[in-house]
């Protein structure tokens, strides 16, 4: 059986999508959850290494995150019966205005690949859709993405939207090609992050 | 690594100086220091960032800075200057007019003006308002890149006081030059001329008539106007008083009146069967006919077949890696020219692409196999060197092939969500028309076999070139070409690709090195 769970994270590192979702059907029907879990977060995390570090880049990634997506949507439904849900949950979008997301959606697999609990509002989210999103699943961070300089600013009205409630105190992250730090400083976000791969350490950070 | 040196610009923009000196520095946030587009490196002398004083060493963003020493040397980062290449050259496909009325019988005059405004470059072309003869062209960059590069940082430079104004007056300013120099050189005077026919993307129309492109920088992305427009010259600059000025109509905030035009040059609404035109550029515009439709969308596709973003990406020009081939594990490289070798360019980089697949030098995902000479350079990381010298190789990284890859499967993405619509393959298309100034030098059979043009026979592949300016000269040779083409344009319909459910599919699919569709 561990054979088999190696050969699930090595598919991932490979983005075998075929591979690891029949892989994974096969898993399921024996072993605990739990494990095929960690087998697909120890895949991701080496794939987010080796593109932190430079060894590969976007097209890997996107590829061994769609994989994982696959295996994913098998095994939620198992997670869940044996009681293992994520202990985060993150709500995320890209703000108002801006209908690009494929940016997003990476972040989004990886995140799920980092076992959080993602809620994925799709494009052109408004800050009270976010705000109700936030509170609604109790979430712990929000994430908010933005593709144009002219829908960057629909960031800062979002976080305004949130500092300015009963949830002031959410964790803001934000990230998108034209953001910066000096822009995530400047709207009062409580991290940026400049790729896929430090989203997802970023993530950590705020729940840890 | 590309060094310049500038002397004697104390006091001034450091990206205003570069542009000065030759370089087309990237600002890809309009000069408003929130992005990283415009950073240099600091080899000697000094800058002040946002007041804060800058050395040797230091990696700083050009728009930020003023320059504070009388000798200051930077790296651009990029092998050699990237200011576009203007194409002029068009080949329209649809019969000439058989006889019967032009579109301005009763303008004054007997020359009439074409007019492409493009993004970066500006193209025009003066020829008899009734027989259709080429007098003269001409092209330069679009005076608008000072303010800023993109669609994007222009429609937000107008969100603040004076920048519409500006951005019209530069882009009438470089209108007005070319016209001059055509005029010039086809020995007329301003009397002769006496119509305008202007052509361009949905933004630079709108900064044409001094019209407000603002509510095209979000969704819902609604143009102000997509309709014909005409006018007296008088009412855009008084040396134009008694010109009839006429811009052509656009399809949507992406789809412009340059597709417009280009679709009437390639004749594309009467071609037989399936058939598409691609634009290929940074903003991909593509139009698909179809029994079930015919349906438009645009691919964010970014500048990287532009040479931008590369290690030693540069424009077509002299010195340019043109091509490339690999015969038993030897490259065979051509230059443009002949020259010694300073940079590549696109059809360069296509045929590395394809040639480094074929001969086992790249894997499906676009890395270095064993197989490679692959070396590993301090800047530019595992990369092959196709020429150059010691100090400044012309290399081909990795990093490189897959900026190359996600703008060549955005592209493929595009179509192939496009062909979705309609149920079809891309061997299904009886017809390629392929737009832009980047057609012309590509292999076809690599473009092919890299999956950035649908594979195809080669017969079926046709290159318009600036085919926004060719369609603009055929709708003004005959009257009854404008309403038609309005009728035609009216059936086209725009897809928002990126919300179809298989677009991240195909997305995904196409960052292989791999033929168009094969990996579904």
């Amino acid at each position: 059986m561990d054979e088999k769970l190696t050969a699930l994270e090595t598919a991932i590192k490979a983005g075998k999508r075929k591979d690891a979702l029949a892989l994974t059907q096969e898993l399921v029907q024996s072993s605990p959850p739990g494990g095929i879990l960690n087998a697909l977060i120890s895949g991701m995390n080496d794939v987010g290494k080796r593109f932190k570090a430079n060894e590969i880049f976007v097209p890997e990634v996107l590829v061994a995150a769609r994989a994982m997506k696959g295996c994913l949507e098998v095994l939620e439904p198992k997670l869940a019966a044996a009681g293992l849900s994520p202990e985060h949950t993150i709500v995320m979008g890209t703000v108002e205005g801006d209908l690009h997301d494929i940016g997003k959606n990476l972040v989004v697999m990886l995140l799920k690949g980092a076992n959080f609990n993602v809620i994925d509002l799709g494009v052109n989210v408004p800050p009270e859709k976010f705000y109700e999103a936030v509170k609604e699943h109790h979430a712990n961070v929000l994430a908010l993405s933005a593709l144009l300089t002219t829908t960057m600013p629909a960031m800062k009205s979002t976080i305004e939207k949130m500092r300015g409630s009963d949830l002031k105190d959410i964790k803001v992250m934000v990230g998108g090609a034209p953001v910066t730090q000096a822009y995530a400083d400047e709207i009062g976000a409580d991290g940026y992050s400049m790729d896929a791969a430090s989203a997802v350490e970023l993530a950590k950070e705020l729940v840890g | 690594m590309h060094t310049i040196t500038l002397s004697n610009c104390v006091g001034k923009n450091l990206s205003v100086c570069l542009r000065e000196h030759g370089f087309s520095v990237r600002r890809s946030c309009g000069g408003r220091g929130i992005c990283r587009s415009c950073e240099v490196d600091i080899l000697s002398g000094s800058v002040k960032e946002r007041g804060q004083l800058r050395g040797v060493g230091q990696r700083v963003r050009a728009c930020q800075c003023v320059v504070d020493s009388a000798c200051l040397v930077v790296d651009t980062g990029q092998s050699a200057d990237l200011i576009a290449h203007v194409e002029e050259a068009f080949t329209v496909l649809r019969p000439w007019p058989e006889s019967g009325e032009t579109l301005f019988a009763k303008a004054r005059g007997n020359c009439a003006l074409a007019v492409d405004i493009g993004t970066t470059t500006v193209a025009v072309k003066l020829f008899g308002t009734h027989t259709g003869i080429s007098l003269a062209g001409a092209g330069a960059l679009n005076a608008q890149t000072q303010v800023a590069d993109d669609v994007l940082s222009r429609i937000e430079a107008c969100a603040q006081a004076g920048g519409l104004e500006r951005l019209q007056s530069l882009v009438l300013q470089t209108i007005h030059q070319l016209a001059q120099t055509c005029l010039d050189k086809a020995q007329r005077d301003w009397g002769d001329l006496g119509a305008m026919i202007v052509a361009g993307n949905t933004t630079m129309g709108h900064l044409f008539w001094g019209e407000d492109p603002t509510p095209m920088g979000k969704a819902p992305f609604t143009p102000r106007f997509t309709h014909t427009r005409r006018g007296d010259g008088a009412a855009l600059l008084p040396e134009w008083a008694g010109i009839e000025v006429l811009s052509l109509p656009h399809m949507s905030a992406f789809i412009g009146a340059d597709i417009s035009a280009g679709l009437w040059a390639a004749d594309f609404f009467e071609a037989q069967g399936v058939c598409v035109l691609m634009d290929i550029g940074t903003n991909g515009e593509i139009v698909l006919k179809t029994p079930q439709g015919i349906f438009s969308a645009s691919a964010a596709a970014g500048p990287a077949f532009e040479g931008y973003g590369l290690s030693s990406g540069m424009r077509a020009k002299e010195g340019a890696l043109e091509s490339v081939r690999i015969k038993g594990g030897h490259l065979q490289t051509r230059t443009i020219a002949n020259a010694p070798m300073i940079g590549i360019c696109g059809s360069g980089y296509v045929d590395f692409l394809a040639e480094g697949a074929r001969a086992g030098w790249l894997s499906e995902h676009g890395r270095f196999t064993e197989n490679a000479p692959v070396l590993v350079h301090e800047t530019h990381g595992r990369c092959v060197v196709l020429g150059g010298d010691e100090k400044a190789p012309v290399v081909v990284s990795e990093a490189d092939i897959a900026n190359l890859l996600k703008a060549k499967s955005a592209i493929a993405a595009t179509l192939l969500t496009l062909l979705d619509k309609a149920t079809l393959s891309p061997s299904d298309l009886d017809s390629v028309f392929v737009a832009g100034g980047f057609g012309k030098h590509i292999d076809a059979e690599n473009a092919i076999s890299c999956g950035l043009l649908p594979d195809v026979p080669v017969a079926r592949i046709f290159y318009l070139g600036n085919a926004s300016l060719g369609g603009a000269c055929a709708v003004a040779l005959d009257k009854a070409a404008l309403p038609a083409l309005e009728r035609d344009i009216a059936t086209v319909q725009t897809i928002a690709v990126n919300l179809e459910p298989s677009f991240e599919d195909h997305f995904i699919d196409e960052m292989g090195l791999n033929k168009m569709g094969e990996n579904q």
